[in-house]
């Protein structure tokens, strides 16, 4: 006789799976009504501005729909898990009724075997008190099964209810089309059979398979780009305004670091990202330094809330006045020369280790991240370079 | 100093006509809410993972279809936030300089 099976599954990882779907589900809500104010409340200026404005209308009803998907399903969840907990506390009981029948039903027939093998013939008393006890064990075994049956009816009952509500929430304006599902699944199944080109090194047959996939990844990736806009790189021509800030580098450099550790053993890659999953992450950490930097800046005492204090320079407090050179003895200059120049090389030498530091741990994340790593610093170098570089061919206003 | 190169960026500005109230560090704030959304949209994780825990019905697969059967919305608006972020932190930085420029006026200062 085979047992009863166990009912898969766990409560608790629902519930996480609800929480965290409630907890999503309310931040792009708040997030919506914020753009909606925003949206409601003012008129954008200028070529980025309008853009901005543009984008904001186009982000609030989507982040209400993607809101709607995810929060409508935070219900249906929640009820399932209690389904699912109460379903699984009945089985498990059942199981082990079951089970334990059956071992006695087992050590009864063993005994009754014994009996039978000592001479006892069906009409013998100790023979029929074993038969009754072994029916009394089946009777356990039926009413195991039956309340086995029960609640998993009971729960595919709430199974069904629970997937019913999830996919008619499914079926909305944010879904993929079928042929955008055909080629997302193929660039996943081909990226996924590409890595078998690690293991085709010392597995040859495996080699052309791995080619494939990865020329199937490709094409699907290209196709992606093409017709639906998805590309890495792509994103990065728009911001205009980074660009020529300079801190489209920062972004990219932060991004080329996400996802690796400073570990004992050196820098390693604790992640795989994409590339446009590391842009995203450069952006936020780059948006929250500049968010630090706006309340430091903001944190500075109305009397010392001067211009410069408020960009990053010195308070006024903090400004000496310049002392002039021949005023000063030949060794106190010397002295004073040679400090600067220490403290530069101290600065610079602790620029180049946060930089090697930095590299290292881009070179962990791999050759992707080690090119997004030299593309950011390249163009911070030439923003600052630009900066510097004071335009020619504008004449000095008169009078200056 | 002149500081009308840096608000000639390009970021976005708030019309005269309409008046609405600006604060330079909500502004940045609401920057790394969206750059935050935004980078957690792109970096949702396999939804397979979490059909598993719904046990045997039908629920597993509808909610892993739930979950990812959004995508070219999802990476969309993820990087769609993430730019709004970085614009909005770059417009809650521009009000500062022009909060700044107010207050050198005030105190005197020149730029």
């Amino acid at each position: 006789m085979t047992g009863l099976p166990p009912m898969p599954g766990n409560p608790g990882g629902v519930r996480v799976v609800a929480d965290r779907l409630h907890a999503t589900a309310r931040r792009l809500d708040a997030l919506g009504r914020v753009l909606a104010r925003l949206r409601d409340g003012a008129t954008w200026e200028g070529v980025a501005g309008e853009e901005f404005g543009v984008r904001l209308r186009a982000a609030v009803p989507v982040l209400d729909a993607v809101g709607a998907r995810l929060g409508g399903a935070v219900a249906p969840l929640r009820a399932l898990a209690d389904a699912l907990e109460e379903a699984q506390a009945v089985i498990a009981v059942a199981v082990q009724d079951e089970s334990d029948a059956d071992q006695a039903y087992a050590v009864l027939e063993d005994r009754a075997y014994a009996l039978v093998v000592a001479g006892s013939g069906e009409d013998d008393p100790a023979l029929l008190l074993v038969r009754h006890l072994q029916q009394e064990q089946v009777r356990v075994q039926a009413g195991a099964r039956a309340r086995h049956g029960a609640a998993a009816e009971r729960f595919r009952e709430a199974d069904s209810c629970c997937a019913r509500v999830l996919r008619s929430l499914s079926v909305d304006e944010v879904a993929d089309s079928a042929p955008y599902r055909l080629l997302a699944a193929a660039s996943t199944v081909g990226h996924d059979v590409a890595t078998l080109g690690l293991v085709s090194a010392t597995v040859p047959e495996l080699r052309p398979v791995a080619a494939a996939g990865e020329a199937a990844g490709v094409a699907a990736d290209t196709a992606l780009l093409v017709a639906y806009g998805e590309g890495d790189w792509a994103e990065l021509g728009g911001s205009a305004a980074l660009m020529a800030t300079g801190g489209m580098g920062a972004v990219l450099r932060r991004g080329a670091v996400a996802g690796a550790e400073r570990t004992a053993q050196g820098a390693v890659s604790t992640r795989y990202l994409t590339t446009r999953q590391r842009l995203a992450l450069g952006a936020a950490a780059e948006a929250r330094a500049s968010r630090d930097a706006v309340r430091a800046a903001l944190d500075v005492p109305p009397a010392r809330g001067t211009p410069t204090a408020l960009t990053g320079g010195p308070a006024v407090g903090t400004v000496r006045a310049p002392v002039a050179a021949s005023g000063l003895a030949a060794g106190v200059r010397d002295a004073a020369r040679a400090g600067a120049a220490r403290g530069r090389a101290a600065v610079a030498a602790q620029l180049d280790r946060a930089f090697r530091d930095d590299w290292r741990l881009a070179t962990a994340n791999g050759p992707a991240a080690q090119r997004l790593y030299t593309g950011g610093a390249s163009l911070q170098v030439g923003t600052a370079a630009a900066r510097a570089t004071r335009p020619v061919t504008e004449a000095e206003p008169a009078g200056r | 100093m002149d500081n009308r190169s840096g608000l000639s960026l390009d970021l976005p500005s708030v019309a005269a006509m309409t008046w609405i109230r600006v604060d330079a560090a909500e502004v940045a704030e609401l920057g790394v809410a969206l750059a935050e959304t935004g980078a957690d949209l792109l970096l949702m994780g396999d939804p397979a993972a979490d059909r598993w825990a719904l046990g045997p019905g039908e629920s597993g697969p509808a909610l892993e279809e739930l979950l990812g059967g959004w995508r070219r919305v999802r990476l969309a608006l993820g990087g769609s936030l993430s730019e709004l972020g970085e614009a909005a932190v770059g417009a809650g930085a521009l009000y500062l300089d022009t909060e700044a420029g107010v207050s050198g006026s005030l105190f005197g200062g020149s730029w």
